[in-house]
């Protein structure tokens, strides 16, 4: 193992760290002089959504891009996120080895306390994405978050919503989206151009949706494989192995 | 433009951490350094004027990703010795099904 650490290896690793070094002083010089002679020119796009801010519908300027000018972009994070649920579905269960030592009732009454308020401030940001901070992708990261608590505490509100129909839920928020984009094309002409009167209620809706969407995914990425029925996974690994065991 | 120190010792703090995160033989110690490297990362993004990337940033970058780091630290398999799991454990083999 020590002979193929030469000299020459060794000296062309110290002279990659010192380059890195160089450049990472570079970057920094090139941060603090845009620091100190006060950035950048602004590309001046602020005025443009400012004078278009009354025609979209909310009255947050990062809402107004996000869901009324740029919202092809955030129609396809929400296809990105649901491609991620897919990819992690199509992967093999895990099961582990030890069980999960038993829930304590500190997290099973620290669940019951903080679900309700959770889906209340997921809520709340929702409903204040439309004029501060706020909106679809940071209420459905809370909601996701309670998602994460209910899995940890394998509590029963989990059933509320059936295995069956999980999948169905998931792909909503990226389906709803695309159906409002097709449907103002179809009655406007542009594809995902609001009209203005009913621009408002329409983003509203569409991040109400998404965000539950997006909760769901994000809960679903974190629990790993797709949820099935116990008995025919079971049965399913038993098949599996009696296999590998035949070969 | 007058860099207060608090800027100044936040900007600090994250590139200690973003180090300490990258370098740090210890898994969970890394995952750990993580999720605060991502709570410190939201406090700039306040101080950028930014709230909807801090709100996003705390929630997602670093409450989120956390949980799933945490979550995947425990299914990988055990690697070199003396390192921490979550589940406290070291050895024993994972055969994945």
């Amino acid at each position: 193992m020590r002979a193929c650490e030469s000299t020459g290896h060794r000296c062309g690793r110290r002279l990659g760290s010192l380059l890195s070094l160089v450049m990472l002083a570079m970057l920094f010089a090139a941060l603090a002089w845009g620091c100190l002679t006060g950035g950048a020119p602004s590309s001046g796009l602020g005025q443009s959504v400012d004078a278009a801010l009354h025609d979209s519908g909310v009255e947050s300027r990062v809402t107004a891009v996000l869901l009324n000018y740029r919202a092809y972009d955030t129609l396809l994070e929400c296809f990105v996120l649901f491609l991620g649920v897919v990819v992690v579905w199509s992967l093999r269960p895990y099961r582990p080895q030890h069980p999960d030592p038993p829930i304590g009732s500190i997290l099973a009454s620290l669940v019951r306390f903080l679900i309700p308020l959770m889906v209340l401030v997921g809520g709340y940001l929702l409903w204040a994405g439309s004029n501060q901070a706020g909106g679809a992708f940071q209420a459905g990261a809370i909601l996701g978050g309670a998602g994460v608590l209910l899995l940890l505490a394998s509590s029963p509100l989990l059933h509320v919503l059936p295995k069956v129909l999980l999948p169905g839920a998931i792909c909503l928020g990226p389906l709803f989206f695309l159906v409002v984009a097709v449907g103002a094309m179809v009655l406007g002409g542009v594809f995902l151009g609001y009209r203005r009167e009913t621009a408002a209620i329409v983003i509203v809706v569409l991040e109400a949706v998404a965000a539950g969407a997006i909760g769901l995914s994000l809960a679903a990425l974190f629990r790993g494989s797709r949820p099935e029925e116990t008995s025919s996974a079971q049965a399913r690994t038993d098949a599996l192995t009696q296999e590998e065991g035949q070969e | 433009m007058i860099v207060s120190a608090f800027d100044l010792v936040l900007c600090l703090t994250l590139v200690w951490l973003a180090w300490h995160v990258l370098v740090s033989p210890d898994l969970f110690r890394a995952v750990v350094l993580f999720i605060s490297f991502g709570l410190l990362m939201a406090l700039a993004w306040v101080r950028l004027l930014a709230p909807d990337v801090a709100l996003a940033e705390a929630a997602i970058g670093s409450g989120l990703t956390g949980a799933l780091f945490l979550s995947a630290l425990r299914r990988l398999t055990p690697g070199r010795r003396g390192e921490r799991r979550v589940d406290r454990k070291e050895g024993g083999d994972d055969e994945g099904l």
